[in-house]
């Protein structure tokens, strides 16, 4: 088996240790950060969050494999840096104000990096003033935004206008998540797509991005 | 005009308990609920019952506060006079939460105090070791209405919790975690006393919750693959403690069942593998349904989420006699009951989400569909898709349960 595969297994069987050790022996062995990222590490995260979707997975066997990606990834991050290698694209996520549950938008944010995706999480309990700040800042392609509560996630459409009121709003897609959220709730505020969970939410994000 | 607070209330526990295990036809529309939030209970006692109790003052807001708990386990773990019925406020409490559930048409009195008492002792014994969650520093303000809001809201810390570790294990002197200490035979004498003909009080017990603030959600998540064992013995203790407490409630005659409330999914699956779930918890919940089913008593499951991929367990393995609990987003009532309607009860169904923001005229159709789909077949009691949460409008509710109680098939 090759070294990138044995890095993909290592994920996919929870193994931290084990990633962080074959990740600097395929480095030493003259593969590129980039390799390692795109033929090992994204491919094992993909087969992560198919699996979730499909049910034969459950939070924390995806939390244990993004432990292993993360051992891994914080290996190559500052050769990634060094060598300018691309995201898939830029995601500022957080949830909204009064809301501070955040498990769900971890989950995403673990799914999007495994992705290739460069995620901003502005953890709990953001104002639309925070959201508007965050993508002042960093440019985002998209902004997600999660709640758990019924009575929370009414913050959203407010997040959308001030994202208008900025001028900000056509430059980027939003896609929103969490408990009480549904479709429904998505296109009636706005926003650009829905989520039910964290596999699906890496799907969305690539379809808006095409 | 409203029809509650109702002015003749008929408690029937028992013909609620048969229509629950579907030994009879629902002759009315009787009513469920795990709890309501105190601020509602506060609200409609004081301004639409006639009930003369003392007014809403500082002494009775801390009687039922997460801080008046605590000074109790501490006199109570300090070796300090304890008695669960403390005084007057904590009579007061009781007596205000039966009038609120009598005169709102159930057939029981929820409770959680012996619970709420256990959890006191083990969360004074971790501080007093050193070991602290962050559950206070996580709070937002309230987002429920002026009128029934609680200033700020405290949300569930759910990366760490006291225990990461085995030194942190051992730290705890879970032995003194001692229930004996409780007094629950004077606590259920004065229940007994006051609690009108025809209702009961509920035993409220729980596991898996405890297990996750013990741990943290996202710590047990990786400790179930790199130290499993400490997983179990924080479930070992936790399962045991929850077992000697249903011991020494559902001995007593006003009790009326075991109610487990463990939240066990969430949006679109179970909250760990069902296969993790079989090991760690489903085995305690079988332990409890046996025990209560010997006392001649039911066990109902309040768990919210998907919980679908361990339903048979549930109901096969475990024996549950009732499930509450549900979100629209997830599986209705209605599709609930078409699926496992003969087999268990369900309980409640009206849909947080719905019950929050629909205008009163869809929210009222709505109800009554639920009623008209599950009603018919039996094994069903009405109420909330989870609980009377202080964040849902009050006229929604009232109307909610106008609903129900106009219901006549």
């Amino acid at each position: 088996m090759s070294v990138l595969k044995e890095i993909g297994e290592s994920v996919l069987s929870y193994q931290p240790k084990k990633a962080e050790e074959l990740t600097r022996r395929a480095l030493d062995e003259g593969k590129s950060a980039a390799e390692i990222l795109n033929e090992g590490l994204i491919p094992a995260m993909d087969t992560v969050g198919k699996k979730y979707e499909g049910g034969e997975i459950y939070v924390p066997e995806m939390l244990m494999a993004a432990k292993s990606m993360k051992a891994a990834l914080a290996i190559l991050r500052p050769i990634l840096a060094e060598t300018g290698v691309e995201s898939k694209g830029k995601v500022v996520i957080g949830t909204v104000e009064g809301d501070l549950h955040d498990i769900g938008q971890n989950l995403v944010s673990i799914m999007l990096e495994g992705a290739g995706y460069d995620v901003h999480n502005l953890g709990i309990d953001n104002t639309a003033d925070a959201f508007v700040e965050a993508v002042k800042e960093t440019s985002p392609d998209v902004v997600a935004m999660s709640a758990l509560l019924t009575t929370t996630m009414i913050q959203m459409p407010g997040v959308i206008e001030g994202l208008k009121e900025a001028g900000l709003r056509d430059g980027v897609k939003i896609i929103i998540g969490g408990a009480p959220v549904t479709e429904e709730y998505a296109n009636q505020i706005g926003a650009d797509g829905y989520a039910k969970d964290a596999a699906a939410a890496v799907t969305l994000v690539r379809d808006l991005l095409k | 005009m409203g029809s509650f607070p109702l002015k003749d209330p008929k408690p029937d526990f028992e013909a609620l308990e048969a229509v629950v295990l579907g030994r009879a036809e629902p002759k009315r529309v009787h009513f469920v609920e795990e709890f309501a939030d105190v601020e509602v209970i506060d609200y409609i006692v004081q301004n639409m019952m006639e009930e003369d109790f003392p007014s809403l003052d500082e002494t009775w807001a801390s009687a039922g506060s997460d801080s008046h708990l605590l000074a109790k386990a501490q006199k109570l773990l300090s070796g300090g006079a304890f008695k669960m019925i403390d005084g007057e406020p904590d009579e007061i409490r009781i007596k205000r939460d039966i009038a609120f559930y009598h005169r709102m048409g159930f057939d029981y009195l929820p409770d959680l105090a012996p619970w709420h008492m256990m959890c006191a002792m083990f969360g004074t014994l971790a501080t007093e070791q050193g070991l602290a969650s962050s559950f206070e520093s996580h709070s937002a303000p309230d987002t429920a209405d002026e009128s029934l809001s609680r200033g700020m809201r405290n949300w569930m810390e759910e990366k760490i919790g006291f225990v990461s570790s085995w030194e942190d294990f051992e730290r705890i002197p879970w032995e003194r975690v001692d229930l004996d200490m409780l007094g629950i035979d004077e606590y259920y004498a004065f229940m007994a006393k006051h609690l009108p003909d025809g209702m009961k009080v509920t035993a409220l017990g729980c596991t898996f919750g405890p297990v996750v603030t013990t741990l943290g959600f996202e710590t047990m998540c990786t400790l179930l693959y790199e130290d499993p064992d400490l997983v179990r013995a924080v479930a070992e203790k936790w399962g045991r403690l929850n077992l000697e407490l249903y011991e020494r409630m559902l001995s007593h005659e006003c009790v009326g069942f075991a109610w487990q409330a463990d939240d066990l999914g969430y949006k679109t699956q179970t909250l760990l593998s069902p296969a993790h779930l079989r090991e760690y918890v489903l085995p305690w919940f079988a332990q409890y349904a046996d025990l209560a089913h010997r006392h001649g008593k039911m066990l109902w499951l309040h768990s919210c989420g998907n919980i679908y991929a361990i339903m048979e367990d549930l109901i096969e393995d475990v024996g549950i006699d009732a499930q509450q609990s549900f979100q629209d987003e997830i599986m209705p009532i209605t599709d609930f009951m078409d699926t496992y309607g003969g087999r268990i009860a369900g309980l409640g169904g009206v849909d947080m989400d719905k019950l929050c923001r629909l205008p009163k005229p869809e929210l009222s159709a709505y109800c009554r569909s639920i009623l008209d789909h599950c009603m018919p077949k039996g094994r069903y009691a009405y109420g909330t898709g989870n609980s009377v949460a202080n964040y849902v409008p009050l006229d929604n509710y009232l109307a909610m349960m106008d609903e129900g109680y106009r219901y006549r098939g």
